[in-house]
């Protein structure tokens, strides 16, 4: 079959390659208007039960999708009439901001700021700043009733520092616009909070620092940091070009790997384009992965090429014999791919289905570009003697290694290797077991320490008792629950056990305020900071409390407990998590249901969730297609062991691997475990395809597997080593999780790598020990070939 | 299991039944496909060339004409199929005396001459597979000599 394809390609090559250019242009059109595409939405999870309870009272409770800008003077407090007028400013300048919920904007300065006071006459409210004071004509007096009104309104640690050097604001966003039911564009956002906020109040000399937090400015950030993909990407590609003409010593035969994966991405985002896709900031580093895979490829292409061009082929002769010997494990290589980015379709977040999307066609394109537009387009070229004297010239010391590596496959050496394999394998598995899913350093996992978003993130935690990091716990009661002594005191018990859980830093529930505005009725007397059990006292206690709030509704059906964390890191958040569904548990009372959950940290604990139960069947379905080729193609049981075993162990070398340095597993992290065990693969397909060849020549494993090595094995070391070296260059970049991704990549290329020169020869060689072979082996072939 | 694994250790691993060359044992294969591989190196493998190798094989392993040319076809259809001469050499290094090894160098050299001239990728294939077999460059240099003078 594939000699009969073979022939085909080559019949009709110019027409083949007249349709591509012309597919190229078109998609090239459409490429150039790609644009990036952010959105909240995207990253939830929405299939899960936290979500549910998210989108059911999104639009009652905020603080899921929340900015928050602080004012923070570098010198004194904010009690002067200076700060006060650049803090009406700031307010009224994020009021005006696109995408603000203008009625869920709140400062000191907004009317939804007020404070209740018990009186001899009754309960006195009023705003925080009185509706006379203006910020142009307020006195010394004035600000000393507002520092008052602060102070007992409880806004220390809310809206002003608990040292008092800073205040804050909070807004909520709209994804859409009400009015014109446009989405909001984040990324226009993000650029006016820095120059139009940040910019103007935060000057060089000047007397304010301005911190702004929120997943609208952390996709900014995110979206600035990948501006600089675009110099990672310029770099790997220079070291890629180096190393493939260092491998090839052609010009031409370094042009034709990187001129196919450049095409292939044109074709990509074409196509992502006419199908309405953007390209999301947390997945642009995929378009560049999609690019080493096809280099990857494209390098055992011109690998079979220069072999043959070296031994007296002509171009068309070598191009033929590249494209007839690679068409199979080229497409199981890339068909596992495929399979692998397809899994991540398996995580409900809109985000990471795009991003498998835009993967698989990026692989599924390779396919066209690699294996069947490369080797068409080398039967063009002409190559002269003296690059075959070049490349027999490198060839001499390739030899010399691989003939030191072929040795791994010596009986006793086999057995060594695989003893020390499996010896790593159980360390770390057991090392592996501690690995975490989720964020393990506070402020964004996106981006470094360092960051500016961090910094503010640290400094708003330091300054307020309550930051980003809220998890809302939604209560469903029946109507009027809220002047029921039982239901009061159940979640008054609830409020409790949480607010004395590691890692929580302020609970906000009804049951609380309620406690604080009985002991209020009664001068203050601490002896009377507990919920009335008369339902009359209780109503007066609730009765202050009004439901914007978000600690109740309207009917009292639903009961929220604010949970604030003191940060993002995934154990802090499990820890909270666990100890409501402990309670839950442990605690039922009949008509009152605790959802979890709402506030970000709410929705960060669905998607590290919705991670940790994906992962182990995306990656089973990896292997369930690995296995299936390779059955498929060597209907050889040995064959499976000897692919799959090596994969598994680079994968927990991989775990270990993210313990060790602390990486997380999070959106960013598992696309690269799933993917880099479909790229593992690759060199084992390679490597297996010929050693399978051999043996059915009748070599014995050892010898099989030197000759693979002499024909396909610098080219697999070669490809890990330019990979690695292109995506190492990813450490330096501002983003945390592209620094993670590159410094995963870098080990899991090489291991990987090392896996299949070593370990699967070693394993080859001690089945055929254990098992020896009654029947004559069959050359790859089944449904696949031939 | 550990018997196996330790007679596995002393004997090396067996070779599977080969499918292809029945005709020709394996040591006559490799050193056939060696000297394809030395006539296609200068882009030309041309009937006198086959001619030449068929020649050869048939004298030096007392071949019929029949089974010579059923040798040569079967080797080249192994060195097309195999992008690297180790496993040939590898097989005359192990399979062939001193003697037999310094015979088959002057074979190789009379099959890079028979189209008349001797091409540098032609010369460096034959000196690298002397390299291999543990042969000395005067051993080389005698054998094509040898080669040149018959040619």
């Amino acid at each position: 079959m594939v000699k009969l394809l073979e022939a085909l390609v080559f019949k009709t090559r110019a027409l083949i390659l007249a349709c591509l250019a012309v597919f190229t242009v078109i998609c090239g059109y459409s490429a150039v208007q790609l644009s990036l595409d952010a959105g909240f939405d995207k990253q939830l999870p929405n299939g899960h039960e936290y979500i549910q309870t998210f989108q059911e009272y999104r639009e009652k409770l905020f603080g899921s999708n929340r900015i928050i800008v602080v004012l923070e003077a570098k010198e004194g407090t904010v009690w002067n009439k200076e700060f006060f007028q650049t803090y009406k400013n700031l307010t009224d300048d994020i009021f005006f901001l696109p995408g603000v919920a203008r009625h869920t904007v709140t400062s000191l300065w907004t009317p939804n700021t007020r404070y209740l006071e018990i009186t001899e006459e009754g309960i006195r409210a009023d705003d925080v700043i009185g509706g006379n004071v203006t910020a142009e004509t307020m006195t010394e007096d004035d600000l000393g009733n507002i520092e008052n009104n602060v102070i007992r309104g409880g806004f220390v640690g809310r809206l002003v520092a608990e040292d008092f050097t800073a205040a804050m604001i909070t807004a909520e966003l709209l994804e859409y616009n009400p009015q014109t039911q446009k989405k909001l564009d984040y990324f226009d956002l993000a650029a006016k909070l820095e120059k139009e906020i940040r910019s103007k109040y935060e000057v060089e000399g000047g007397d304010y620092n301005v911190r702004i937090i929120g997943f609208a400015k952390l996709i900014g950030d995110i979206a600035d940091g990948a501006q600089t993909v675009v110099i990672f990407f310029i770099a790997a590609f220079i070291l890629t070009v180096l190393s493939v003409y260092l491998y090839s010593r052609s010009a031409i035969l370094t042009f034709l790997p990187l001129f196919c994966s450049l095409t292939s991405l044109v074709w990509q985002f074409g196509i992502l384009h006419f199908l309405g896709y953007g390209l999301d900031p947390l997945a642009i580093l995929v378009p560049f992965l999609v690019f080493a895979i096809g280099v990857s490829h494209g390098v055992q292409q011109i690998n079979l090429i220069t072999a043959e061009i070296s031994r007296g082929a002509n171009a068309e002769e070598a191009a033929r014999s590249s494209f007839s010997g690679l068409l199979i494990p080229g497409t199981m290589a890339l068909v596992t791919d495929l399979v692998g980015f397809g899994t991540l379709y398996m995580i409900e977040i809109q985000m990471i289905q795009e991003l498998a999307i835009t993967a698989s066609i990026g692989v599924a394109l390779k396919i066209i570009t690699n294996l069947l537009m490369l080797p068409i387009l080398a039967s063009y070229f002409t190559f002269d003697e003296g690059f075959a004297d070049r490349v027999a010239r490198a060839r001499e010391f390739r030899m010399k290694i691989m003939n030191v590596l072929g040795n791994i496959a010596n009986p006793k050496t086999a057995v060594v290797t695989f003893l020390i394999s499996v010896t790593l394998f159980v360390v770390a598995v057991i090392e592996s077991q501690n690995r975490h899913v989720g964020a393990l350093h506070p402020g964004s996992p996106e981006l470094k320490d360092d960051a500016r978003y961090n910094v503010d993130s640290n400094v708003i935690a330091g300054k307020f008792a309550l930051g980003l990091n809220l998890l809302t716990v939604v209560v469903e009661t029946p109507s009027e629950a809220c002047i029921k002594y039982p239901y009061m005191e159940y979640l008054n018990r609830f409020s409790w056990h949480m607010q004395n859980v590691d890692g929580v830093s302020l609970v906000l529930s009804l049951p609380y305020a309620a406690k604080n505005s009985s002991s209020g009725w009664n001068e203050g007397n601490l002896k009377w900071r507990a919920l009335p059990r008369n339902q009359f006292a209780l109503v007066q206690a609730v009765g202050p409390v009004p439901p914007s709030t978000g600690l109740l509704n309207q009917d009292c059906s639903v009961l929220s407990q604010l949970i604030f964390l003191e940060d993002s890191k995934a154990t802090t958040i499990e820890t909270a998590v666990e100890a409501v569904e402990q309670y839950r548990a442990e605690n039922p009372l009949e008509g009152v249901t605790i959802r979890l959950a709402s506030g970000n940290m709410g929705v960060q604990a669905a998607v590290n969730d919705a991670i940790e139960e994906a992962e182990l069947p995306m990656i089973l379905w990896v292997y369930v297609a690995i296995v299936a080729l390779v059955i498929l193609t060597y209907r050889d049981w040995r064959a499976t062991v000897a692919c799959t075993v090596p994969l598994t162990f680079a994968t927990f070398f991989g775990y270990w691997f993210m313990e060790i340095l602390q990486i997380g597993l999070t959106v960013a992290t598992l696309p690269v475990i799933v993917l880099a065990v479909g790229l593992g693969v690759d060199y084992a397909f390679y490597i297996y395809n010929r050693v399978q060849f051999h043996l059915a020549e009748g070599f014995n494993v050892t010898d099989a597997y030197k000759q693979t090595l002499h024909e396909t094995g610098m080219a697999v070391v070669f490809t890990a080593i330019t990979m690695a070296i292109g995506v190492s260059t990813w450490t330096f970049s501002p983003l945390k999780f592209q620094a993670d991704m590159g410094l995963l990549l870098t080990f899991m290329f090489m291991t990987n790598m090392i896996m299949a020169i070593t370990t699967l020869p070693s394993i080859a060689v001690i089945l055929d020990m254990i098992f020896p072979r009654k029947k004559p082996v069959k050359a790859p072939s089944g449904a696949l070939a031939h | 299991m550990l018997d196996r694994i330790l007679n596995f250790i002393a004997r090396g691993p067996a070779a599977p039944a080969p499918q292809l060359e029945s005709a020709a044992t394996r040591r006559e294969l490799a050193a056939a496909a060696l000297m394809v591989e030395a006539a296609r190196l200068d882009k030309s493998f041309d009937a006198a060339e086959r001619a030449a190798i068929i020649r050869v094989v048939k004298e030096r392993f007392s071949l019929s004409p029949e089974d010579a040319t059923e040798l040569v076809a079967v080797a080249e259809q192994a060195e097309r199929r195999n992008y690297d001469p180790w496993v040939f050499v590898e097989t005359v290094k192990r399979s062939f005396s001193e003697e037999e090894k310094k015979d088959l160098l002057k074979a190789l050299w009379q099959v890079a001459y028979a189209d008349g001239g001797l091409h540098k990728f032609e010369s460096y294939l034959v000196n690298h597979v002397s390299k291999q077999l543990g042969l000395s460059k005067e051993d080389c240099e005698t054998a094509r000599k040898a080669a040149e003078e018959a040619a």
